[in-house]
């Protein structure tokens, strides 16, 4: 076990050095050289316990860490971009916004509901409706051509929509992350592998969503203030927004868009891969526009794969060296500690993957959702079932988003890269309302309104909206006061970095503490056992938020 | 002799990138982290490294008789077969993975030698898996790999002692670890 | 039912929250968007499992 707590440290020392530029190499390198450092001294130690054979064996468990999903995912998603570019497709999807400004929801209506359409669609990998739409959002700047937004707006929708995108798997009922909870929760509640986890995740993706492009308009865009290089209308450009004509072929390809999308969430002709529904639309698109194969392969942009495969081998060769053994048995130690307690340690569990941000959820989500089973009654019995369902709520949605701020060849990278920003930039946002807003919410959603319509039979539970409401204000209005106190004094330098940590820790005791009341009741003591275990995690979470995103001198 | 530091500018729009998509040039996304190379050959192995990796993830279960574990969305939505699995096999989907990339430990450690290719957890994979056929090929794959001293024999033992072998496997891991201690049982 | 409520007043919550956060600060246009976060929340709660 010595070996995983090694590994664990070698992975945790880089990923937080190479995210304040300390280590100064691209993440990819970074990931291949832990990869190999982890490998060789899993072989070492391996090779003197167990014999050479076992030496052997560690490639393949290095390979076992390689989710091929979320890279077949996200290449079925650019080829989509790639044949909607080419057929005229964004040319009608534009149009189509165009006109529906005039509609009554207008055109602050319409980007809330395009913003929250990955969360609506909720596809197996988030990654499939970012790499298809975020060209598209670029494309109502002005660089991008249609002159209907200003920098600023943009930056919030990209932000808004990569992030409600990057929890979008959560709620999948077709393979999202939530299933690996689900399965396990159906133990005792006898349906919920029809989705027990899925209403309490989408609650709060939408409310998250917003919180997030509030903390972006008043926080980032102040904290990083040149580090975005899009540009608005240059002096003498004309102001008008330009509407572009859209073929026939492209309002074809919107509506094969369109129900490839139906075929894939409700599968009426069987269950086949997301993929490949995707791709076969993508065939018919490049064949209507009578585009070539050359547009399908424009949207393919291999270095986001590069750096999330690098993200998984890494992981890999973790899990290969019991790195994740290591950390499931120091959070099951935390429980020992007498200020933390079960509260106070499921307070850092549930953060768990915001606080060390993979590139995909999956990775930690396979690994730790079996140790948190273990907690309830099926082991160790710090739980009853209701409350292990709450405590799963709550894990699920911070896995789910954890892939947003990850620096790790995370899908928020690829939101950075549309709005021309240095890496980090989402990283503040991403983390604070997951951390503050979403994983709280999650829990009193599942307390107090989804446990009634899952409740095994024989248990009498009784929804009660009213602390649901409750709760569900209180923590919007603390997270809506933080910001705004945040923002009040957040610019670039030391002091205002130190008001913005002050802010992430008094919210991350509050989520503790919300997540203990949720979890145990009202009682004072996990209360405070689980504010205390939130201002741990909390303290961990923001000093991972860059200070600055100034670049460092290069190292040659 | 101090080494002059260059001014660092970022290029987070480099022209000379060919364009793919609106607003996304090539390397768009990582161009701030290009100029960060140590050294360019450092960054060519490491990219190496990462696209042999992938295309081996790939390959190997088409030449190793599982090319359906590639479509696993390893979304472990097969976790809720519970105790509809006679062999109580917990972590469907670690088989599935194991099965895959031939981390025979993994696949025995995970209960895969127990299954008796029942089928019962089919109706729970969200692609259709054929499941009991990985499964079988897994198992294959293991007693071949046991008996060609690919798997510690240290940890063969431990999960013969555990369990983890089902009946019809049992007769032939034990005559296998006779004939590697000599004889004795 | 109260699912369904749940996800109507959070959608109008959150589609105000986004409108007034992409400067779209007038009254008309922060309704749209709490129009917008409406038809998101039922939307939603007519595809989940209530």
């Amino acid at each position: 076990m010595i070996l995983g707590y090694v590994t664990l440290t070698i992975f945790l020392a880089a990923m937080v050095l190479t995210l304040l530029r300390k280590i100064n190499l691209p993440v990819q390198t970074v990931l291949v050289l832990v990869t190999l450092v982890c490998l060789a001294i899993g072989a070492i130690v391996k090779g003197f316990t167990e014999g050479a054979a076992a030496i052997l064996t560690l490639p393949n468990e290095m390979m076992g860490g390689i989710i091929l999903h979320p890279v077949t995912a996200l290449l079925a998603g650019l080829f989509l971009a790639g044949a909607l570019n080419a057929s005229g497709g964004f040319e009608a999807f534009k149009v189509l916004i165009a006109k529906l400004q005039k509609s009554p929801l207008g055109l602050a209506g319409t980007f809330v509901v395009l913003i929250n359409f990955p969360m609506i669609t909720s596809l197996p990998c988030g990654r499939i409706m970012a790499a298809a739409l975020l060209p598209l959002l670029f494309a109502f700047g002005s660089e991008g051509g249609m002159n209907l937004l200003t920098k600023s707006q943009l930056i919030v929708l990209i932000g808004a929509f990569a992030r409600n995108a990057f929890g979008s798997c959560g709620p999948s009922p077709i393979g999202g992350v939530g299933q690996i909870g689900e399965g396990f929760l159906g133990s005792h509640f006898p349906t919920a592998a029809d989705g027990i986890l899925r209403a309490p995740q989408a609650f709060s993706l939408m409310i998250g969503t917003a919180l997030t492009a509030l903390f972006l308009k008043m926080i980032s865009r102040r904290l990083y203030p040149d580090s975005c290089s899009l540009r608005d209308k240059r002096e003498g450009e004309v102001d008008a927004i330009v509407v572009p004509q859209a073929p026939l072929a492209g309002y074809a390809s919107l509506v094969i868009f369109v129900a490839a999308l139906i075929v894939a969430i409700f599968q009426p002709f069987g269950k086949v891969p997301v993929q490949t529904v995707l791709v076969i639309a993508a065939i018919a698109i490049i064949l209507i526009g009578r585009a070539g194969i050359e547009a399908l392969m424009a949207g393919i942009i291999l270095l986001p794969v590069s750096a999330m495969v690098a993200g998984f081998m890494a992981a890999g060769a973790l899990a290969a060296t019991n790195g994740f053994d290591a950390l499931g048995q120091v959070l099951g130690l935390l429980a020992k500690v007498p200020v933390l307690g079960v509260a106070g340690m499921l307070a850092i569990f549930v953060q768990i993957q915001t606080m060390i941000p993979l590139s995909c959820s999956r990775i930690l989500t396979a690994a730790l959702v079996p140790v948190l089973f273990l907690f309830g009654p099926a082991a160790y019995g710090f739980l009853t079932w209701e409350q292990l369902a709450v405590v799963m709520a709550a894990y699920i949605i911070n896995a789910t988003t954890s892939c947003g701020p990850s620096p790790l060849g995370g899908g928020g990278m690829m939101g950075e890269g549309q709005m021309r920003v240095e890496s980090g930039y989402i990283k503040g946002a991403y983390t604070f309302t997951v951390m503050a807003a979403m994983t709280p919410l999650a829990a009193v959603y599942m307390k107090f309104l989804n446990l009634v319509n899952f409740a095994a039979p024989g248990e009498a539970l009784t929804a009660n909206i009213g602390a649901l409401g409750g709760f569900v204000v209180l923590i919007v209005a603390i997270n809506l006061l933080a910001i705004r106190l945040m923002a009040r004094l957040a610019a670039p330098g030391d002091k205002p970095y130190f008001t913005q940590v002050g802010g992430f820790l008094a919210t991350g005791m509050f989520a503790g503490m919300v997540l203990a009341l949720s979890t145990f009741g009202l009682h004072v003591i996990p209360a405070l056992q689980g504010a205390f275990g939130g201002l741990l995690a909390a303290l961990w979470i923001a000093f991972m938020v860059p200070k600055k995103l100034e670049p460092e001198p290069a190292p040659f | 002799m101090a080494r002059e530091k260059r001014k660092y500018t970022p290029k987070r729009e480099d022209g000379t990138q060919p364009i793919g998509l609106p607003g996304i040039r090539r390397l768009q996304f990582f161009t701030n982290l290009r100029d960060r190379a140590l050294t360019k050959n450092l960054n060519r192995l490491a990219m190496l490294g990462i696209g042999a990796s992938l295309a081996l993830d790939v390959a190997k279960p088409v030449a190793t008789g599982v090319p359906q574990t590639i479509f696993c969305y390893e979304c472990r939505a097969c976790y809720a077969t519970q105790d509809k699995c006679p062999a109580a096999i917990a972590y469907q989907a670690e088989l599935i993975v194991a099965a895959r990339v031939g981390d025979h430990w993994r696949f025995i450690k995970n209960g895969g030698m127990k299954c008796l290719r029942c089928g019962g957890c089919v109706s729970f994979c969200v692609v259709n898996l054929d499941l009991p056929r990985i499964f079988s090929r897994g198992q294959q794959r293991v007693m071949e790999a046991m008996e060609q001293g690919r798997i510690p024999r240290r940890r063969i033992r431990r999960a013969l002692e555990e369990g983890l072998f089902g009946r019809e496997f049992i007769d032939r891991v034990v005559a296998w670890l006779d004939k590697q201690n000599g004889g004795r049982a | 039912m109260l699912g369904m409520l749940t996800f109507a007043v959070g959608g109008v919550l959150s589609g105000v929250m986004i409108a007034w956060s992409m400067d779209f600060k007038t009254a008309r246009e922060l309704i749209q968007g709490g129009l917008g976060g409406l038809t998101v929340g039922v939307l939603m709660a007519l595809l989940l499992p209530m």
